[in-house]
């Protein structure tokens, strides 16, 4: 009778080899396709739409408008007239990015684009979020 | 004279706070990435002004409530209104659509109109912001 000689006992280290395989590729896989989120300081629910087809990615910097008329640019709170100043040096050709709240009034909405326009913005892209009729 | 043969070390470096860093940033960058889909309404933040004599553009009023003023009638009705818009647009009595939003309506009210009459067809649209004086 052939008796197969008893197996080495595989240290730990190379069983938790494919483990760390795995591990490696999330990693990987999260640091290239995600975004960095810089979420606002305030909570906000962005305006759904069902129709609109194109698809976009969150920029670096964003600008977050609440309901109540707060502002937060690339995620730190900031005052209207302070605005201006941030976005003194934005490339002319790349509109800005907007996450205004649902609830903001149209007069509210108003202003603040009256605010952009004299910082030299001449074309903003509202975010929405898709959500299915 | 005791001379120290050069051992050969047959263990590698231990594999564990490796696993530990790596772990760390994976959970990290789970929690800080967002997949959300954004979808885009590019809009002017200033309103293209006109060239006199070109023919006007329809203003399509938009409730607190969501109702849908034009040409003195109001609707709901989003997918009629665009054939009406459609049908204006392409015979050449308006140039272009533009949705103005009343003081109290708030913003998912006014993207919903927008949303709707640009899915059903009408182009070029446009929103009015800031020129209150011209309300009908």
């Amino acid at each position: 009778m052939i008796v197969a000689p008893p197996k080495r006992p595989r240290s730990t280290e190379e069983n938790v080899l494919p483990l760390i395989n795995i591990v490696f590729l999330l990693l990987i896989f999260f640091m290239l396709a995600g975004v960095l989120a810089q979420n606002p300081p305030f909570e906000l629910t962005p305006p759904a739409t069902a129709d609109t087809e194109q698809s976009t990615q969150l920029e670096n910097q964003v600008l977050a408008v609440a309901a109540d008329g707060r502002l937060a640019f690339g995620g730190k709170p900031i005052e209207r007239e302070a605005l201006a100043d941030a976005l003194a040096g934005w490339p002319d050709d790349k509109p800005l990015q907007i996450r205004a709240d649902g609830g903001l009034k149209a007069d509210a909405l108003s202003g603040l684009f009256a605010t952009l326009r004299g910082a030299g913005i001449a074309e903003v892209n509202l975010l929405t979020q898709h959500k299915d009729p | 004279m005791h001379i120290e043969t050069l051992e050969r070390r047959t263990h590698s470096i231990s594999l564990t706070p490796l696993i530990d860093v790596v772990f760390i940033l994976l959970v990290f960058f789970m929690l800080a990435t967002s997949f959300t889909d954004w979808r885009p309404i590019t809009l002017a933040t200033g309103t293209s002004e006109a060239a006199p004599g070109e023919t006007p553009p329809a203003v399509v009023r938009v409730d607190a409530d969501g109702t849908l003023h034009y040409n003195g009638s109001a609707s709901r009705d989003t997918r009629s209104l665009a054939q009406t818009l459609n049908a204006a647009i392409e015979a050449g009595d308006v140039s272009a659509v533009i949705v103005q939003p009343e003081a109290e309506a708030t913003l998912d009210v006014t993207v919903g109109a927008l949303d709707a009459l640009a899915g059903a067809g009408v182009a070029p649209m446009s929103l009015a912001t800031g020129a209150k004086a011209d309300r009908p």
